[in-house]
């Protein structure tokens, strides 16, 4: 009796996750419908079955923009914009985390109010910035910067704070190994699913970014994947097929990015962060 | 021993802090500035300036559309807010379970709504919604319970409503996925220990799992709102940039945006920046003491 | 492994990086670069002409022009770069760039949205007077064209390729059904004429069971409404609502409430769907939306050369004469490359063979009257069954007053439109809309009185 009444829980369990589950898919799934109709088709209505267009649509693309090669500059900013992300991130995490230093609330205040500042007028300042170290029309604006990521600060501190007891780092500068020595070895690996959390995030930000790279980078050859994707719609035009086609190319390798990392998400849990 | 050595240490702290700080100085202190500087600042044209003052606050203080927009802002936010968080606790409490299959689909899978890019949305959210042709009307009539087409592009509340359910829709996986790592930093021991204790599986969620997960709600609270009271994509591609109907979808940042952007004020856009900056960071503080504090 | 030296060694790099930008930025506000030396005021040949040029532009359009440039200007090459304004990108980014004193780009485009906003920064360099002398050389175009971008001292600031009168588009077909007749004069009689026009809207929902309409939104006569004014919108720094306003609020209620209009909005997705559908009558647009908007759409097939065009369609007499749109360009203030801008922009703007190849290759309705005179009379437009689209706007572009246009128009229409939407849907009364409409004029212009 009591185990039929679990059963059914779990079965109702497994409908809502399946029923979340669809949620979630269908206007991604009508998105790659949607670039293999055609403009027509996609104002008229809602479709579920995929269209004849997908070649027609890549060919206004191919008319208009280069998407390959607006497929290699995002790749170009994000994949370093990522790695600097991720390994300063941790560095000022740790710093915050395992070290009570003097005036520590209050630099982590300082980088909290950093975030506060909504991006779009902060750009003005930017640019102006840029202009006068002469950074216009180059990926380093759109690179660099990225070493100071406050949202993945704040987050792998908690991440370490929790989950990394002292005495580990303890044992470790008992054993004589230096400080450097103790963050590459011990505090990088251990704090892995946080730092792989983060940098699917921080990928997906840089990659779906459109206005810092349009408004700093002036050649077009230079452009981003989503500046070109805004440029294969006209003026008095719009080709809702080939954007979305565009939209679907640049949607791939965010795909790739997060299950490939979400496999070693999972084997982090699995291991369970800290055994010792 | 071991005392000693932590001691000593703590000032090397400085040194793990000192790139961000470095790179934060060079790239992201001088916008920050520059953008308080522009809110004493009215425009005569694109480029002429001229110095008011505090002038810009003072309007902002006695415009209702400013208090509209805060409350606007607020109630989308609440309205995606508390569901989000319950759909990604139970999710990531669920989902963490190993008895539970195919949890890794599942995640990949309830995280999709974050890729889309809101533009997109915003068209096919036009066509669902549209007043004459839109699937949602048709779908209504089809069941009886309209009998004429609604205009719901000019309806307030659903428009609302329909924002803070596509923030939804688009965060829970997110945020669920965030807990989860924030529940793989809790040891599997204390679970087996409040086990072998004899207790049942609410009284572990209740008096060891959401305790020990303060720091990630911690995070979760106030990223979301620092995040979402920046929220400005979604009602502005569902509403064409208008912020309509009659200002219902006009958040901070919109208001802001088209401020700045549309009506070239950038001196009063910036003064919104920083009238939302004081608003997040007294919220960021509450929340810092609320969830924060040590037990 | 990532060692401790390297640790070590990013940051020192950083710390350079840190210093040397507080030394630049220390050095603050370097010398405004030099006004360019004037274009030499002797005759060169074109090819005498050399070097890159940069220009910028939120319309792709001008990605066709340049190649047809660069065949004239053999040794000038242009770095072209389309920056479309979705989400006003394309002002931002003109914005941020020039505020912070660039030379680049050396020649940019401007719509008659914001032109007149990019004309009072002083964005543009004035032509009118030596070595550029526009003045003589505008003498062949529709006067509208320079005139309306002449700044606050009456200086020509920057050309256009093209006029945008408008027109009405018309399906044959259903005019056969409700008239009886599809010949553009007979249409005419109904549509030029707004109170014609509301009763042509009736019977075409009488004729057809209200399955067609007269018009796809009641936002489609936005732009002549616009046009229908004989005083800026702010005089004496007071708001001026004109007579034509009020009268397209409450002709857009009856037309929503008695199903003369399908209920869609102009340029959303089932807008253009109902071009395609065979579902409304008219559609009231300018030059180049026939071309831009309505084919495409109306046609796909047809305008991929796919198949004939099948000629349902017609152009009639809107209501009022109007104007819409319209892309201009001109040479930055600041460019130290104003001699080779200028040719670009002359050449676009009046070069008679290049307006006239352009005007052939796409339909587009040319500014140059000689070019206009040239090609009217052998136009046929298959699309319109034959008609000669052309001839009709060469008479109405003369016809096209924009001297009341103002920097702030296009916000002020917008939240003109936003209250019509209210009132149409019935969301709130006809006074509490213009009482919201004065509120929104006052965000967009703090300092004018609205009451």
């Amino acid at each position: 009796m009591i185990q039929n009444k679990s059963k059914v829980s779990v079965y109702l369990m497994y409908l809502f996750l399946i029923l979340l589950a669809v949620i979630c898919i269908i206007p991604f799934y009508m998105m790659i419908i949607n670039s293999t109709r055609s403009n027509v088709e996609i104002s008229q209505g809602v479709y579920l079955t995929p269209g004849d267009q997908l070649k027609a649509n890549y060919e206004i693309i191919l008319k208009k923009v280069n998407i390959w090669r607006g497929f290699l500059s995002s790749v170009i900013i994000a994949v370093p914009a990522v790695l600097l992300s991720a390994f300063f991130s941790t560095l000022t995490a740790y710093g915050f985390a395992k070290f009570h230093f003097k005036g520590k609330e209050i630099f982590f205040w300082v980088i909290l109010g950093t975030m506060m500042i909504p991006q779009q007028l902060g750009l003005i300042g930017y640019y102006d910035l840029c202009v006068k170290l002469g950074l216009i029309d180059s990926y380093v604006p759109l690179i660099l910067p990225n070493i100071a990521n406050a949202s993945m600060v704040f987050f792998i501190r908690s991440y370490i704070e929790s989950s990394i007891p002292d005495s580990l780092i303890e044992a470790g500068l008992i054993d004589g190994a230096g400080e450097f020595y103790i963050f590459n070895r011990l505090i990088l690996p251990l704090a892995m699913p946080a730092i792989g959390t983060m940098s699917i995030f921080t990928f997906i930000y840089k990659w779906n970014d459109l206005i810092n790279p349009m408004v700093l980078l002036n050649s077009s050859e230079k452009f981003t994947l989503p500046v070109v994707i805004s440029n294969i719609r006209g003026l008095y035009e719009t080709n809702f097929g080939a954007i979305y086609l565009g939209v679907a190319i640049s949607v791939v390798p965010i795909l790739l990015v997060v299950i490939i990392f979400s496999k070693s998400l999972i084997s982090g849990l699995t291991i369970g962060a800290v055994k010792e | 021993m071991a005392r000693g050595l932590i001691k000593n240490r703590d000032n090397k702290g400085y040194l793990f802090i000192l790139p961000y700080f470095l790179a934060m100085l060079t790239f992201q202190l001088y916008p920050i500035f520059y953008t308080f500087y522009l809110s004493m600042l009215k425009p005569v044209t694109l480029i002429k300036m001229e110095f008011v003052g505090f002038d810009n606050y003072a309007r902002l203080l006695t415009n209702p559309l400013f208090y509209t927009a805060i409350g606007n802002t607020w109630f989308i936010w609440l309205m995606n807010y508390v569901p989000q968080l319950i759909f990604a606790l139970l999710l990531a409490v669920i989902l963490t379970n190993p008895k539970i299959r195919a949890r890794e689909t599942f995640r990949t899978l309830f995280f999709l709504p974050n890729l889309v890019t809101a533009a997109s949305i915003g068209v096919l959210f036009a066509v669902f919604l549209d007043f004459k042709n839109g699937a949602f009307n048709h779908i209504l009539i089809e069941l009886g319970i309209f009998s004429e087409p609604y205009e719901w592009i000019q309806d307030k509340m659903a428009m609302r409503m329909a924002v803070s359910l596509i923030q939804w829709w688009q965060w829970f996986g997110y945020t669920m996925i965030i807990f989860m790592a924030g529940l793989s930093a809790i040891s599997g021991d204390l679970y087996e220990a409040a086990n072998i204790d004899g207790a049942s599986s609410s009284q572990v969620f209740f008096k060891v799992t959401l305790p020990l997960l303060k720091p990630t709600m911690l995070y979760v609270m106030v990223t979301s709102l620092i995040g979402g009271l920046q929220i400005f994509d979604i009602p502005r591609v569902i509403t064409n940039g208008r912020g309509g109907p009659d200002n219902a979808l006009t958040t901070m940042v919109l208001y802001l945006y088209n401020q700045g952007f549309k009506n070239f004020n950038l001196g009063y856009a910036s003064a919104l920046a920083y009238a939302l900056f004081v608003m997040i960071i007294i919220f960021s503080a509450i929340s810092f003491k609320v969830i924060g504090k040590r037990d | 492994m990532i060692s401790k030296k390297r640790i070590i060694s990013s940051t020192l790099l950083l710390l350079v990086a840190a210093l040397v930008s507080f030394t630049v930025i220390g050095c603050k506000k370097e010398e405004a670069p030099k006004a360019a030396e004037a274009p030499a005021a002797k005759e060169m040949s074109r090819a005498d002409y050399s070097g890159n040029v940069v220009v910028w532009s939120f319309t792709d359009e001008l990605k066709d022009m340049m190649p047809m440039f660069e065949a004239e200007y053999p040794n000038v090459k242009v770095e072209f770069t389309v920056i479309p304004n979705q989400d006003e990108v394309y002002l931002n980014k003109i914005n941020t760039t020039l505020r912070s004193r660039s030379a680049t780009p050396d020649a940019f485009t401007g719509e008659a949205a914001f032109y007149k906003q990019f004309i009072d920064a002083g964005y543009w360099e004035p032509i009118s007077d030596a070595p550029y002398n526009a003045e003589e050389l505008v003498k062949d175009l529709v006067p509208y064209v320079p005139n309306s971008s002449r700044n606050a001292d009456g200086k020509i600031t920057a050309l256009s390729w093209q006029a945008t009168p408008g027109a009405l588009f018309y399906r044959r077909g259903i005019a056969k059904e409700v008239l009886g007749t599809d010949d553009p004069a007979e249409v005419s009689k109904w549509t030029s004429d707004l109170n014609k026009f509301y009763e042509l809207g009736e019977k075409v929902k009488e004729t057809t069971n209200g399955e067609k309409y007269l018009l796809a939104g009641y936002s489609d006569m936005s732009q002549f409404i616009f046009n229908l004014r004989d005083s800026p919108y702010v005089v004496d720094n007071k708001l001026v609502i004109p007579e034509g306003l009020l009268d397209y609020m409450k002709i857009a209620k009856d037309m929503r409430d008695n199903g003369i209009e399908s209920g869609t909005t102009t340029w959303q997705p089932p807008w253009f769907s109902s071009m395609a559908d065979g579902s409304v009558m008219c559609y009231i647009l300018p030059t180049w939306g026939l071309h831009y908007v309505l084919k495409p759409n109306a046609e796909p097939e047809a305008n991929n050369g796919e198949k004939e065009f099948e000629g349902d369609w017609g152009m009639a007499v809107p209501p009022a004469s109007y104007s819409w749109g319209g892309t201009w360009i001109g040479i930055n203030a600041l460019s130290e490359k104003k001699d080779l801008a200028w040719q670009v922009v002359k050449y676009l703007g009046r070069d008679e063979d290049f307006q006239e190849k352009w005007s052939k290759k796409t339909g587009d309705f040319v500014a140059n009257t000689k070019v206009q005179d040239k090609i009217t009379p052998t136009f046929s437009e298959p699309f319109l069954g034959g008609q000669n689209h052309y001839e009709y706007f060469v008479g109405e572009a003369k016809k096209i007053d924009v001297s009341h246009r103002g920097p702030w128009d296009f916000q002020i229409e917008n939240a003109w439109g936003d209250q019509v939407a209210l009132y149409a849907s019935g969301n709130k009364s006809f006074d509490q809309a213009v009482a919201d409409f004065k509120k929104a004029v006052q965000e967009i212009l703090p300092d004018v009185e609205v009451d």
